[in-house]
C-alpha cells in the first residue's frame, strides 16, 4: 500500500500544469417550484486540469452538489442548468443532445456518488453493474466484461476479486461497495472523476484508504478530479486546488497552500476557525460563525454572506462583489478581504 | 426563575458527596438474531457491547469514540436502561438500576436524559416546540399547568432560541436549530446526566460549533455530567474530561483527556488519530501516515484474544489467544493492548498529528 502522499513525504503540493480538462463558465442552476424558485447555483467559475485535484467545499445548501450534477447534466428535476458554459475537452456539454451526452456520462467522466448504501442496484450482482457498463460504453461482451470487472475490482484493493464479483451489493460492507462504485466509475477510463462526498458515510479508518485510493488513481491515470466536501481536513490532503462556495456562488478560490495560508474571504476564515482540530491540550473554546446560511429564494444584490460577517458595510449589502484575481491564482468574491497580516488568530 | 434548573444544582450536590455520578461495570449487550439454515434455523449472537465500565462523575463530560459498530451508542442508551443489558451493573446515583421497578426507574429517568444525533428526527414533526418542551414536564409533574408556559420560554432563552419559537413546528426550524430544541427538551427535566449521542455530526461545521458552545455553557452553568459520544476525535478531545475509545464492543483504551491526546498506547487508538484528516496542508503532508488496513470484523464472531489483533502491524501469537485486560500503563490511563509499551515506541501508524502540532509550535 502506498501511504505516500504525492510529491513524497514534506513536499508542498505543486500547481498542477496538465493541460485544461474541465472548464466551467458562469454556472447557473435554479430550482423553480411551485411558490417559489431556489437559485442554487449562482455563477460558478471553475476549472479542472489533467492531474488535479479540485476540491469544492461549502456547508449544506451552498450548491457544491448541484454543481457537480450539472457538470454531468444530471440536475434532478425541477432544476434546470439556465445559463453558463461547461466545456470538457473543448466542447460544450450544454450544447450537445442527450444521446451524445449519454455516451460522455460514465464514459469520459466518471462520478462516485455520496452514498454507496444506496448507489448499487441491490437485485443485481457486482458483475452485473459491471456488464451493463462496459458493454454500453466499450461494447465488450460479457467473458470480456467479466475479466475486466475483475481486473478493476483487483485494481481497487477489493480482496478475492474472482469469487466477489459473483456476489450481490449487500454481502459488502459500505467500504467495500463504495470501492465498487469507485471501480465503475473508472471502468471506462474516464478523464475526469466527480466525486461528491465520497467518504461522508464511512468511517475514519475506511475514509483514509478511500482518500488514498483516489489520490492513487488520479495520479496513475492522470485524471482530473473534482472532490466535493465539506471536510477542510479533507481539502488540505488531498486537494490542489479549492473552490470555496456559499449560498451558490464563489466566494474564494485559490491553490491549498494559499487558501490555509493566506485566507482572504472573511467566509473561509470563519469556516478555517470552525474546524475541529486535533490539539495536545484540550482548550473547550469553540469558533462559530454566527447566523445561519441563507435559503436563496430571491436574486438580491450583495454579498450573501454579509448578515454574518463581522467586516460587512453597506457597500457589501447592496452590491454584489465580483470574484477578483487579488494574487496570482488567488480569487476573492469580497469588498473588504482580510489582509494576511490579520491571519486567523486560532 | 423559581424553577430555574440553576437552583436545582445546588441540592442535587449535597445528595452526592464524593461518589461518582454514574458507574458501570461489566456491562454487556448481546442481540440475538436468527441465522442462516433450511430447516433448523440457527441462531447467532450479535456482540454488541462485551464487557465495558465506566464512571462519570458529577461536572465531568466522559467522551465515547469509535467507529461505527464499536458499539458507542449501545453503551449510551443502555446506561438509561433504554435497553436491557445482558450482564453487567448499572448505578446511577448509587442506585443499581437492574434492582428498580418501572415507577422507581420512571422517577429516576428525570435525572437522566438523552440527546440524538438526527435532531430533526427526534422531535415530532406534529407538536409544536411549546408541547415538545412542556410533554417532560407534564409526564414529571414539574411544573403545574399555568406556569408551564413559562418554564418553556425560560428554557427556549437558555439554549438561545427566540420566544416567539413556542407555537411554531420542528419544519420550520434548521437542523441546528432543531438540535437546540432537543437540548431544551432534555434539560426540562432538570437531569444531572445527559447522554449526548453524537448531537452535532449531522450538522455543519460553522453549526457544530454554536451547539458544542451552548453545551458547554450549559454544563458550566447548570452542573450536567455529559456522556458524549461522537465519532469525531477533534470534537470529543475538546468536549471530554476523559475519553475512552472502543473497538468492537470493547474499551480498548480510556485515559484523561489530554494523557490520551498526547500519547495514545493502543494501536487502534494510534489508527484512528492518524486517519483523522488534518486541516493544514504542509502538516498533513508532511506527516507519516500508515492507513489501517481492513475493515472492522462482523460482531457475530468477534476474533478471539485481542478484538483488533486482525488489523494490528504488531499482533503476536498471545494476541490471538489471551484477551488483554484493560491495565493502567500511567496514572489514570488504561490500555488492554499486551505489547502498549512497545506500541508507543514502535508507534505503527506514525506519529499522532498532535505530537506533531507541539512540536511544530516550539519550532516556529
Amino acid at each position: 500500500m502506498s501511504d505516500e502522499p504525492r510529491g513524497g513525504a514534506g513536499s508542498v503540493p505543486a500547481v498542477v500544469q496538465g493541460p485544461a480538462l474541465l472548464e466551467v463558465r458562469d454556472l447557473q442552476v435554479s430550482f423553480k417550484l411551485e411558490r417559489s424558485t431556489i437559485y442554487a447555483v449562482q455563477g460558478l467559475s471553475l476549472g479542472v486540469r489533467a492531474g488535479e485535484r479540485v476540491g469544492v467545499v461549502g456547508e449544506s445548501g451552498s450548491g457544491k452538489s448541484v454543481s457537480a450534477l450539472s457538470v454531468m447534466r444530471m440536475v434532478p428535476s425541477p432544476g434546470r442548468i439556465t445559463g453558463g458554459e461547461i466545456v470538457f475537452e473543448g466542447r460544450d456539454l450544454l450544447r450537445v443532445s442527450q444521446g451524445a451526452m449519454r455516451a460522455v456520462r460514465g464514459s469520459q467522466i466518471g462520478l462516485i456518488p455520496q452514498n454507496p448504501l444506496t448507489s448499487l442496484n441491490p437485485v443485481i450482482t457486482i458483475e452485473s453493474h459491471f456488464h451493463e457498463v462496459l458493454s454500453l460504453h466499450l461494447g465488450l461482451n460479457k467473458h470480456q466484461a467479466s475479466e475486466r470487472a475483475v481486473d478493476l475490482l483487483r485494481s481497487v484493493g477489493i480482496p478475492d476479486p474472482a469469487k466477489r464479483v459473483h456476489e450481490y451489493p449487500h454481502r459488502l460492507s459500505g467500504g467495500q461497495r463504495q470501492r465498487v462504485i469507485i471501480a465503475l466509475a473508472i471502468a471506462c477510463e474516464p478523464r475526469l472523476l466527480i466525486a461528491d462526498e465520497p467518504t461522508t458515510a464511512l468511517d475514519v479508518t475506511i475514509q483514509a484508504q478511500i482518500l488514498e485510493l483516489i489520490d492513487g488513481l488520479v495520479e496513475r491515470l492522470d485524471l482530473g478530479a473534482i472532490l466535493i466536501t465539506h471536510n477542510l481536513g479533507i481539502v488540505a490532503g488531498h486537494c490542489d486546488r479549492v473552490v470555496v462556495m456559499y449560498a451558490g456562488r464563489v466566494m474564494e478560490a485559490a491553490t491549498v497552500l494559499d487558501l490555509f495560508d493566506r485566507p482572504s474571504h472573511p467566509y473561509t476564515v470563519g469556516l478555517l476557525r470552525c474546524v475541529p482540530r486535533l490539539t495536545a491540550t484540550r482548550e473547550r473554546v469553540f469558533a462559530a460563525i454566527p447566523g445561519l446560511p441563507p435559503q436563496v429564494t430571491k436574486l438580491t444584490k450583495g454579498c450573501p454572506f454579509a448578515p454574518r460577517c463581522e467586516r460587512a458595510t453597506d457597500q457589501c449589502r447592496t452590491e454584489t462583489p465580483p470574484l477578483e484575481e487579488i494574487a496570482p491564482a488567488h480569487w476573492t468574491a469580497c469588498w473588504n478581504p482580510v489582509e494576511s497580516a490579520e491571519k486567523i488568530a486560532s | 426563575m423559581s424553577n430555574g434548573p440553576v437552583q436545582a444544582v445546588e441540592e442535587r450536590d449535597v445528595a452526592l458527596p464524593g461518589a461518582p455520578l454514574l458507574e458501570v461495570d461489566g456491562l454487556v449487550v448481546h442481540y440475538r438474531v436468527r441465522g442462516s439454515g433450511k430447516f433448523f434455523r440457527s441462531h447467532e449472537t450479535v456482540h454488541a457491547v462485551d464487557g465495558v465500565s465506566l464512571s462519570i462523575a458529577s461536572r465531568e463530560t466522559l467522551g465515547l469514540v469509535g467507529e461505527s459498530g464499536c458499539g458507542k451508542s449501545t453503551t449510551g442508551r443502555t446506561v438509561l436502561y433504554l435497553e436491557r443489558p445482558t450482564a453487567g451493573m448499572i448505578r446511577f446515583r448509587g442506585q443499581d438500576l437492574s434492582k428498580l421497578g418501572a415507577s422507581d426507574l420512571k422517577a429516576l429517568r428525570r435525572h437522566m436524559q438523552i440527546v440524538f444525533q438526527d435532531p430533526i428526527g427526534a422531535l415530532n414533526p406534529r407538536h409544536t416546540v411549546g408541547q415538545l418542551i412542556g410533554e417532560p414536564l407534564k409526564i414529571h409533574h414539574l411544573v403545574p399547568r399555568g406556569q408551564r408556559r413559562q418554564r418553556v420560554q425560560e428554557l427556549l432563552e437558555l439554549v438561545g432560541l427566540p420566544a416567539d419559537a413556542v407555537s411554531r413546528f420542528p419544519h420550520e426550524f434548521s437542523g441546528g436549530q432543531c438540535q437546540r430544541i432537543a437540548i431544551a427538551r432534555s434539560l426540562a427535566v432538570e437531569p444531572s446526566l445527559i447522554v449526548l449521542d453524537e448531537p452535532v455530526s449531522a450538522l455543519d461545521v460553522s453549526i457544530q460549533a454554536q451547539i458544542l458552545q451552548l453545551l458547554t455553557a450549559l454544563q458550566d452553568r447548570l452542573g450536567l455530567s455529559y456522556l458524549f459520544i461522537a465519532h469525531d476525535l477533534a470534537v470529543v478531545g475538546e468536549m471530554s474530561d476523559r475519553v475512552a475509545v472502543m473497538y468492537l464492543g470493547k474499551v480498548v483504551e480510556l485515559a484523561d483527556r489530554d494523557s490520551l491526546y498526547a500519547r495514545p498506547y493502543h494501536p487502534y487508538t494510534q489508527a484512528l488519530f492518524s486517519a483523522v484528516p488534518i486541516p493544514d496542508p504542509r502538516l498533513s503532508r508532511a506527516k507519516r501516515r500508515i492507513v489501517v488496513a481492513g475493515e472492522v470484523p462482523s460482531s457475530l464472531a468477534p476474533p478471539s484474544g485481542c478484538r483488533f489483533r486482525t488489523r494490528c502491524p504488531m499482533a503476536q501469537e498471545l494476541c490471538g489467544t489471551e484477551e488483554p485486560p484493560l491495565q493502567a500503563v500511567a496514572d489514570g490511563h488504561l490500555v488492554a493492548c499486551h505489547f502498549a509499551e512497545e506500541a508507543v515506541l514502535r508507534d505503527p501508524f506514525g506519529t499522532p498529528v498532535t505530537a506533531l502540532v507541539s512540536e511544530m509550535g516550539r519550532s516556529a
